[in-house]
């Protein structure tokens, strides 16, 4: 059994993953189009956008699959994601490591596997796309390609996830005091202020409140 | 009511304090990350904690897990505080275990009774009322055990009658408070003549903690 990836680029890999916010969501069509074209492109009953977390896998899209996760020792993500390009395995039951895993010993059997690594444009594979056979398969250097090209579109929108989440904090966050600091003023919680001094702050903070409004709108979609 | 905030930003902290603090009349003590919070979480046991989402190192949810991990402080509610306020990341938070989600920015008048809200919301009478269970079922074998023994100790089982009827509709179970007025009226009058009950009260009793028993499930 290989160990678990460890060490610095690891937790920075993770960390790059808990910025796209993705993991524990919702199904997005947005993500099962581009698992969904996997599956046609490449002619497999399964794919999965699957996502390498500390212990498992989480699967943000699942075509064909059952489970919503599955734990990472053994499985061929965590090995795809160590490399730099699609990993393929075109018959599992002749992988000794690999044959007691649950999956491939009982059902659903799994034989073939490829994986595309998520690659962000810093340089962390955050989990693969991945495409899933129950019988032994090869993949031409056309469905080859058309994979890494889905998985970048993958990576793209989780790259779009995680500039939208630093966009929203980077936002928020001064608005946040602003808006806080203003509305205490104004309230009167800290001490009485002049009539014009008042009259200002109240101006202050009535637009900050709008601007926090506007914001909101533009950002939660 | 004591309220953890753990925010690594400075200012945010600040602004929190005051709204829950001086405006909320709240008992207000901080931490500038997941860690230290899990730590002064542990040592003020607060009643509830506010945790911000997005944090350098270890984020929030890392945050409740490391909560939820420690016996000390698994059972304080955790609201967050969040920045990122999409609906699918706010379910996700739910899911972990978070008592409620705030958003950022909030109206700093408004914020302390919102968290009080949060708090005291159904999810703490949820909490409350299973603690109930609990003691009730204790309870119960208690008044079994007095129910079974030579001889009757009256008073006691009067009393977890009457400990019954108290606190039974408070808890969301009027039934139970209904079945300890009627187990403490029987035992009064012979308290009261200082008769020894008979069979038949016994049986009454006996029905009336079986009752209460099928009630709190």
């Amino acid at each position: 059994m290989e160990l678990l990836a460890e060490g610095p680029h690891e937790a920075a890999r993770l960390d790059a993953l808990r910025r796209c916010h993705v993991v524990g969501t919702e199904p997005e069509e947005a993500f099962d189009a581009l698992a969904e074209l996997a599956a046609i492109v490449c002619d497999t009953p399964i794919a999965l956008v699957s996502l390498v977390d500390e212990t498992r896998l989480w699967f943000k899209s699942r075509i064909g699959f059952e489970h919503d996760s599955v734990p990472r020792e053994l499985s061929y993500c965590d090995r795809a994601i160590r490399g730099d390009d699609v990993f393929v395995v075109h018959d599992i039951s002749k992988d000794p490591e690999v044959a007691h895993h649950p999956l491939v010993a009982g059902p659903p059997h799994l034989r073939f596997y490829a994986g595309a690594p998520l690659r962000t444009s810093s340089g962390f594979n955050l989990g693969t796309l991945c495409v899933v056979d129950r019988i032994p398969r090869r993949l031409s250097e056309r469905q080859l390609q058309a994979l890494r090209t889905l998985a970048r579109h993958v990576v793209d929108e989780l790259e779009s996830r995680a500039d939208a989440a630093l966009l929203r904090h980077e936002l928020r966050t001064p608005l946040t005091s602003i808006r806080g600091a203003l509305g205490l003023l104004a309230s009167g919680a800290m001490g009485e202020l002049g009539p014009e001094a008042r009259n200002l702050v109240t101006i202050a903070e009535r637009n900050a409140v709008r601007l926090v409004g506007v914001i909101n709108g533009m950002l939660d979609k | 009511m004591k309220v953890l905030v753990i925010d690594d930003e400075d200012d945010a902290r600040y602004i929190a304090r005051v709204s829950l603090g001086r405006v909320g009349g709240m008992n207000v003590v901080e931490a500038a990350n997941g860690a230290d919070g899990v730590a002064r979480a542990a040592a003020e046991q607060p009643d509830c904690i506010l945790l911000d989402l997005m944090m350098p190192g270890m984020d929030g949810a890392a945050t409740l897990r490391a909560l939820q991990a420690n016996d000390a402080t698994a059972a304080i509610p955790v609201v967050f505080l969040t920045a990122n306020a999409i609906a699918s990341e706010v379910e996700m938070l739910r899911k972990l275990g978070a008592r409620g989600v705030l958003l950022k920015p909030f109206d700093p008048m408004a914020l302390a009774g919102d968290l009080r809200a949060v708090v005291n919301d159904d999810q703490l009478m949820a909490e409350l009322r299973a603690r109930f269970r609990e003691t009730t079922a204790s309870r119960l074998d208690d008044m079994q055990r007095l129910l079974d023994a030579e001889t009757l100790d009256l008073p006691a089982l009067a009393r977890h009658f009457h400990a019954l009827a108290g606190l039974g509709t408070t808890y969301g179970h009027p039934r139970v408070t209904r079945l300890g007025e009627e187990g403490e009226n029987a035992a009064k009058p012979l308290l009261r003549e200082g008769r020894a009950p008979s069979a038949d009260d016994l049986r009454a009793w006996r029905a009336l903690v079986a009752a209460v028993r099928a009630e709190i499930g």
